[in-house]
């Protein structure tokens, strides 16, 4: 009965991460998916994750979560709203992950997805601002569940505030590349411009920053910040 | 240079210019005060805007991982035409073959259309589900296997189901490092199953990760030790006994390791493991610990197991030589063995002293020769000063080496063997018996209490009697 269907002799396996293995385990086989996750790259991590691995998946989400919240938050989505958005930004990884092809930072990838997901957010408030005038939302809070209440907290909020007063393009230049640490060359490739554009606005937005957050905020916080930095 | 517009630094903060530039400016910004505070300014600002690497929190990973999709078996687009098309020619293929006596494939998602299990193919089964899980199978085809495994391990289900969870989760904390987990978990499937398979399986799980991956050799013997009650499945109980042997040789219990060497051979028969591990062991014992008779088991289990494996020849001649010294001698010639390879292996002032003892309490030992050559080659280095190739020694230089030691102030024991050595080549080289004999009576009386007094008085003896033999003649 069980001959045509008999694995060969089985050998009890064991998985274990490979670095901490010692010298009496040279023999003993490790399978497949026996690397700890939270070692490896984020890029292979979206090449597992394109193979079905849910851990990989999970590892990728569990780095990349906040972030993603922050770049939604901060491109003037409402905090409930952003985690549902950010949930799906990584659903639809997870979704196109087996297309993944390691060509660049995987970062340039996540915000691409989650600037995708913030452009349909934005084209269905403009559709439903022009239905309905009524139906504004007003992001207030928005930043309360992230920051704490210091002083760099209140700036924060401050910076949030004025963020909404700048235009799209600006603000996406700002936040890529200032607040997420992307290249001029990423940042660009996400908001479909030349690398010189995200230099241009992004020295825009920090022009207008400076008088908006003036506006908002006393200028002690600059000055503070300046002389910790200073300090350091 | 001029100073320059924000643009510029800000690109320069960015690291965006050319690194001529970077450098250019990098000077500049040093030395001019007003665009070295407008760069700590906006570097300020960055350092209060940019995001940090805060991660997601573990139960908010876990909420995300659970809604994840199965994405198998969902294909869109052309990807969904390609299946639709495979489908058809698939089933195309397998009307054309219906009836044919062609044999299924070995393929392990078939099992559990095979009902119910015998006890012995339970660890199979197991690994099949392993593979199962590993292959990314459907929930269905698992769950199936899960069920048949239960079934055939226990009647009540109840607590094998729990087991078989605990070692999946056991599987997973390992998989994300978590020794100490896992070694719980495995512990706990043991429990909750006992006197099963699925127990003995977790069990070896446990003393594997345990010994390899937290060096914890007594308790993984211990894990080991209770597994033998609750399984007798061969395969478990064959891999339990390797770990064993290796956790042993761990802790330099090498007489246990050679024990269970021994069993092994003897139940499961010649194999490459094992010959590897023989080989292991025997130079584990011959090099390291001086533990001879364990040395001389395990490279006769070496050349057992090792006879059809041309690979395994490195090292042939080193242990067959070593093997074939071991089985020439007795066990009582193994104590001046043990202090030869003991000399070998120490500092010279020890080693020269070791060299003596050994020829001065064994001097019948076969080793008593060359260990007297090598206590002479340091004598030598001491200022003896008659000259002599201590590694091959002519039987003149020989000679020359005993007269010289029988003459100095050795120790008495050496001169006593010197003496003993040159009343035998006497023996051996001149018809003239009666020198033979007084030779032999000189060290008997000369040395009276040494072992070569003894050997000298025997030997004496020997020579008495062969002339009482032989009569006038001699």
């Amino acid at each position: 009965m069980w001959e045509h269907a008999a694995p060969p002799p089985p050998e009890p396996r064991i998985f274990l991460p490979a670095g901490r293995r010692p010298a009496i385990m040279r023999n003993t086989v490790i399978e497949k998916g026996a690397v700890h996750v939270t070692s490896i790259g984020s890029e292979e991590l979206l090449l597992l994750a394109g193979r079905g691995s849910r851990k990989a998946m999970g590892e990728f989400y569990r780095r990349y979560r906040t972030r993603v919240l922050s770049f939604l938050l901060h491109m003037g989505v409402g905090f409930e709203q952003a985690d549902d958005m950010a949930q799906d930004v990584f659903l639809r990884i997870w979704r196109g992950a087996a297309r993944y092809r390691r060509t660049g930072k995987c970062e340039s990838y996540l915000f691409a997805a989650a600037a995708n997901a913030w452009r349909d957010h934005r084209r269905r408030e403009k559709l439903r601002s022009a239905t309905s005038l009524e139906d504004q939302p007003e992001p207030t809070d928005n930043l309360q569940p992230l920051d704490g209440g210091s002083v760099r907290a209140e700036f924060r909020e401050d910076l949030y505030q004025a963020l909404l007063e700048l235009s799209d393009n600006e603000r996406m230049a700002f936040v890529l590349s200032e607040m997420q640490g992307l290249s001029y060359k990423e940042a660009a490739r996400i908001m479909r411009c030349r690398a010189g554009t995200v230099g241009s606005r992004k020295t825009r937005a920090i022009a207008r920053l400076r008088k908006l957050l003036v506006k908002h905020a006393p200028e002690s916080y600059l000055k503070e910040a300046a002389n910790d930095e200073m300090s350091k | 240079m001029k100073c320059p517009n924000d643009r510029i630094l800000i690109m320069f903060l960015d690291e965006e210019l050319t690194p001529k530039d970077m450098g250019r400016l990098r000077e500049h910004v040093e030395g001019c005060d007003a665009c070295g505070k407008r760069v700590r300014e906006l570097q300020a600002l960055r350092s209060l805007v940019r995001v940090g690497e805060a991660a997601a929190s573990a139960d908010e990973v876990a909420e995300f991982v659970a809604l994840l999709p199965d994405l198998r078996g969902k294909p869109r687009g052309v990807a969904k035409r390609l299946v639709v098309v495979s489908a058809v020619a698939a089933a195309v293929l397998v009307g054309v073959f219906i009836g044919s006596a062609v044999r299924p494939p070995a393929e392990v998602v078939e099992i559990h259309k095979l009902a119910p299990l015998a006890a012995d193919e339970v660890m199979p089964a197991l690994v099949s589900l392993q593979r199962l899980k590993l292959a990314g199978s459907s929930g269905a085809a698992i769950r199936d296997v899960e069920k048949l495994i239960c079934g055939a391990v226990s009647d009540d289900g109840g607590g094998t189901v729990r087991a078989v969870r605990l070692i999946e989760e056991a599987e997973d904390s390992l998989a994300a490092g978590d020794l100490a987990k896992a070694v719980v978990r495995f512990g706990k499937a043991a429990e909750s199953a006992p006197g099963t398979e699925i127990a003995g399986h977790a069990r070896l799980l446990q003393a594997r990760v345990l010994a390899e991956g937290l060096g914890l050799y007594e308790g993984a013997i211990a894990k080991l030790v209770a597994l033998r009650k609750d399984t007798e499945n061969d395969v478990i109980l064959r891999e339990a006994g390797r770990l064993f042997t290796e956790c042993q040789m761990a802790l330099g219990d090498t007489w246990g390791a050679g024990m269970m060497l021994d069993y092994l051979a003897r139940t499961e028969g010649p194999s490459k493991q094992l010959a590897v591990m023989a080989a292991q062991l025997g130079d584990h014992c011959y090099d390291e610990t001086l533990d001879l008779e364990t040395a001389q088991a395990a490279y006769g289990i070496w050349r057992d197991a090792a006879a059809d494996e041309e690979d395994l020849l490195r090292s042939v001649r080193k242990r067959d030589r070593r093997l074939a010294l071991l089985e020439e001698s007795s066990q009582e010639d193994w104590k001046p063995l043990e202090l030869y390879l003991r000399a070998e292996r120490a500092h010279p002032y020890e080693a020269q002293r070791l060299y003596a003892e050994l020829v001065s309490d064994y001097p019948d030992s076969s080793l008593a020769d060359s260990a007297f050559v090598k206590w002479y080659g340091f004598e030598q280095g001491r200022g003896m000063k008659e000259s002599l190739d201590r590694e091959s020694p002519t039987p003149r230089g020989e000679t020359q080496m005993w007269d010289t030691v029988a003459r100095s102030d050795a120790p008495e024991e050496l001169r006593a063997y010197a003496r003993l050595k040159i009343a035998d080549r006497l023996h051996a080289e001149l018809d003239g018996v009666e020198e033979v004999l007084v030779a032999y009576s000189d060290v008997e009386r000369d040395f009276l209490l040494t072992p070569a007094a003894r050997i000298a008085g025997e030997k004496a003896d020997e020579v008495r009697e062969a002339i009482r033999e032989k009569g006038s003649g001699l």
